[in-house]
């Protein structure tokens, strides 16, 4: 895995610090997090990192080259559409159907 | 080591630029919903939560902080402990503790809540209902008037 792979495997929820690799701030915003107590049901559009580890019903659809990132805590029933996929290892996708570039994560 | 820490005090200071955020906020559990995400439908929570992005549909938040941060955009009613607003919202808000409204707020909707706070330069359009206090302990509020009546039938 390069420095440049698109599906990295660095810690989700601490997120600080953000920087870049040249150290600016604002080259990369927050990703979105939907907490594990977080129940969801519709359609979701994002173009930034998104880490799931509450409960989704519906649509995801990444607009970008971001990251979905899905953690074992999640409960998803619909359809997952992005240019990076990353799933925790142990997370239930029975009725779930995820596209783009799928990776594995175990952490 | 000096400037890792810099750019961690800077970085948050650029995610809030309108909220009073804190490395805390980051490290405690806590929601986001970052500027480019829209999402249409039903939210439901059970812990912080900060909107920066796009909400339209339902908000059934409980007994927890919600902030619309100064880029949020909620077109539905909001039910939270305490709900702070930077940003915009076209819906009821019910706020158990407090609402407080930022001056970039710009609410349209009825506001339900025990405590308001309102920045001066807030816009605001709507109701506030301020009846959801709580009743203070004590005596009766009936007691005090039965006391003045009889004082004035002895008077009278």
């Amino acid at each position: 895995m390069t420095a440049r792979d698109p599906v990295p495997d660095e810690p989700l929820r601490d997120c600080e610090p953000l920087a870049d690799e040249k150290g600016s701030p604002y080259a990369r915003p927050l990703p979105s997090i939907i907490g594990s107590t977080v129940v969801m049901k519709g359609d979701l559009i994002v173009g930034e990192d998104l880490v799931i580890e509450g409960t989704f019903d519906g649509t995801i659809t990444g607009k970008g080259p971001d990251t979905v990132t899905v953690r074992r805590t999640a409960q998803l029933r619909g359809e997952v559409s992005a240019s990076n996929v990353r799933v925790e290892d142990g997370t239930n996708l029975e009725n779930t159907v995820l596209s783009g570039r799928i990776g594995r994560t175990d952490r | 080591m000096f400037s890792k820490k810099k750019e961690e005090e800077s970085d948050y200071e650029r995610t809030e630029p309108g909220v009073p955020t804190s490395p805390d906020v980051r490290r405690r559990k806590t929601s986001v919903i970052g500027p480019t995400l829209k999402f249409k439908g039903e939210l439901s929570a059970n812990e912080d939560l900060i909107i920066e992005g796009e909400i339209e549909g339902t908000i059934a938040h409980q007994d927890k902080n919600l902030t619309v941060g100064k880029e949020g955009r909620v077109k539905a009613n909001i039910n939270a402990r305490t709900v702070e607003i930077y940003g915009r919202v076209d819906g009821d808000i019910h706020g158990e503790d407090v609402v407080k409204l930022a001056k970039s707020a710009d609410v349209k909707g009825n506001i339900f809540c025990a405590r308001i706070m309102m920045e001066d330069g807030a816009r605001f359009s709507g109701n506030i209902d301020m009846g959801q206090t709580k009743k203070a302990p004590g005596k009766p509020t009936s007691l005090p008037i039965a006391e003045s009546a009889k004082q004035i039938e002895s008077a009278g």
